[in-house]
């Protein structure tokens, strides 16, 4: 074998299978720093002897026990083998001898450990997020910092709180007990959907890098599905190929904010949401559906429209009373709003609106108050519209939203 | 006075190792080594009655018997109320007693369990059955391994140990 073709094999290899063979040594060896050191010496390794050897017919298993032993050199080097206590020779006796026998089983569920460790619900969402991304998906510390606009040593530093919490404060390396799973998947989940919105709603000075984290949410979400085809995993992963479906329709060419119903509908990938609906469908299926395989299935009614006014709103807002009732939010109440708005008339939903607002729980939501001016608009109540987007415009963070909520102002000024 | 932390450190069935890797290595593969969590239990000592007390106090009995009995249970004890407390503090060698707790807070230390599990897992199934984990909050800190002693100090401690 040429070298440079063995050269390729290894790169493809350790693009595809490094995770894998990071988790697997975590699991041996009960360490994260030690894993990803000898993991790299394993794949230098690699690269010296399958010129000679060829490559091998297991390629994971013969790196994991690579790195096992360059673990067992690891620990010796730092201690000479006299000085070791006896329970500890006994140890590293036993990672030598137990090479050969990783199931293949094993090997697929120690990535599973990996991200329920990494997401366990006694870390911090702020290091869960960045930790499960440098763990389990193996990006850079630089590439998540420049990916959340965070300086790349706060980042490292909350990697470092994370893993640390997870040896000091002894977070197993397991997949939970059936009992306590719905509650840790909860929170997985909830890690891979953050880091798909902070790809999703950025605005588009730093679109490149963050579109990114949409892909790699998208990839961690796959990968969960493979690893544990639960029904919330396949409503979550069709959430988010739904939305993605959607991604160059929603914004123009200026980079501003276009609104479902304006959306020129021949840009959403027919790819995505099919594959997206199928999902919605065997999560269905199950009847044990959660949060995100509603919310999926909204996307998905939008999805089947040819156009806003042919949207099937009575089934939008029968879907929003299901996920009001599974997890109560002004948001959620919100959005139904907008769909009874859509499906009984405008005064209807501004009527809805109006009382939410008075409850006091969406005061400080831009998106209440552009969702009322809008409303407002359609009446024809032009100088309560204006103040409305006005109040909207003061909270709104981003620029495209504040550009939009501007454009809404002056089209609303021309016309009175 | 330290002894009593001495006599702790011998009959831990910890092996320490100064290295991280070393040490969390052992912990994790070996069955019969175990983690140390204290369970501190905090709430608001005003908001439970007499009757809720004594229940509380039956049912956490009834979980320390149980844990005691599958080896889980170092101690546990309640604690007197914070009307109880006394503070003490030594500044630039002068110390100051004051009445009452290090802080004033909405939820007062009220007791601790001090177990022996395999994990951080096991002591959350642990806390979460606690009667005063539903008014109140349940803290879980692992115990810092203390280091090995050096020889000398070793038998410094066992002397002292010797005469208390």
């Amino acid at each position: 074998m040429s070298s440079q073709m063995n050269a390729d094999a290894v790169d493809q290899i350790y693009r595809n299978e490094s995770r894998q063979v990071f988790a697997t040594l975590v699991r041996l060896l009960g360490d994260f720093d030690l894993a990803e050191e000898v993991m790299h010496e394993a794949f230098a390794a690699a690269i010296q002897k399958w010129p000679e050897q060829g490559i091998p017919a297991n390629p994971v298993a013969w790196l994991v026990s690579t790195g096992r032993f360059k673990a067992v050199d690891n620990i010796r080097r730092r201690r000479r083998l006299s000085e070791l206590q006896p329970e500890l020779a006994r140890r590293v006796s036993e990672i030598e001898a137990a090479n050969d026998s990783i199931a293949e089983q094993d090997i697929k569920d120690d990535r599973l450990r990996l991200i329920f460790t990494c997401c366990h619900p006694a870390i911090d969402p702020q290091v869960q997020v960045p930790l499960t991304l440098r763990e389990v998906c193996g990006l850079t510390t630089e590439e998540i910092a420049r990916a959340f606009l965070v300086p790349p040593s706060t980042l490292a530093q909350r990697i470092v709180r994370g893993k640390s919490k997870i040896r000091n404060a002894k977070i197993p390396f397991a997949i939970p007990s059936l009992s306590d799973l719905p509650e840790r998947l909860d929170s997985v989940l909830s890690v891979i959907y953050l880091v798909f919105n902070e790809g999703y709603s950025a605005s588009s000075g730093e679109s490149l890098t963050r579109v990114d984290l949409s892909d790699e949410a998208i990839r961690l979400a796959r990968l969960l599905m493979d690893l544990l085809p639960q029904p919330e995993v396949a409503g979550l992963l069709a959430l988010m190929l739904l939305h993605e479906s959607r991604r160059t329709a929603r914004t123009d060419s200026l980079g501003d904010i276009v609104l479902l119903e304006d959306q020129d509908r021949s840009l959403w990938d027919q790819t995505l949401i099919g594959e997206g609906k199928d999902l919605i469908e065997r999560s269905l299926r199950t009847r044990r559906i959660g949060v995100y395989t509603i919310q999926a299935a909204i996307s998905a009614v939008h999805a089947d429209a040819r156009s806003a006014s042919e949207t099937d709103w009575a089934q939008i807002v029968a879907l929003y009373d299901v996920l009001s009732s599974a997890a109560p939010s002004p948001i959620v109440e919100l959005n139904r709003a907008v769909a009874v708005a859509m499906r009984d008339g405008v005064e209807v939903g501004l009527a809805i609106i109006d009382e939410l607002m008075q409850r006091g729980q969406i005061n400080d939501y831009y998106l209440a108050h552009s969702a009322r001016g809008e409303l407002l608009r359609r009446l024809g109540r032009t100088d309560e519209a204006l103040q409305a987007f006005k109040r909207a415009l003061n909270l709104a963070k981003l620029q495209p939203e504040q550009r939009f909520l501007r454009k809404k102002i002056d089209a609303l000024r021309a016309n009175s | 006075m330290r002894s009593p932390k001495n006599v702790t450190l011998q009959l831990s069935n910890h092996t320490f190792f100064p290295l991280k890797a070393d040490c969390y290595f052992e912990n994790d593969r070996q069955g019969n080594l175990k983690m140390k969590y204290m369970l501190l239990i905090y709430g608001n000592e005003d908001c439970w009655t007499e009757d809720e007390r004594k229940e509380c106090m039956l049912e956490s009995m009834k979980i320390s018997n149980e844990l005691q009995q599958q080896g889980k249970l170092i101690s546990s004890d309640p604690l007197y109320s914070i009307t109880t407390a006394t503070s003490v503090r030594v500044r630039e060698g002068n110390r100051q007693i004051t009445d009452g707790p290090f802080a004033e807070t909405s939820e007062q230390l009220g007791g601790y369990y001090l177990i022996d599990v395999e994990n951080l897992d096991e002591a959350i199934a642990i806390a979460s059955r606690l009667p005063p984990a539903k008014l109140g909050t349940v803290e879980i800190r692992p115990i810092f391994p203390k280091p090995e002693l050096p020889e000398s100090s070793t038998e410094m401690a066992s002397d002292r140990k010797a005469s208390v």
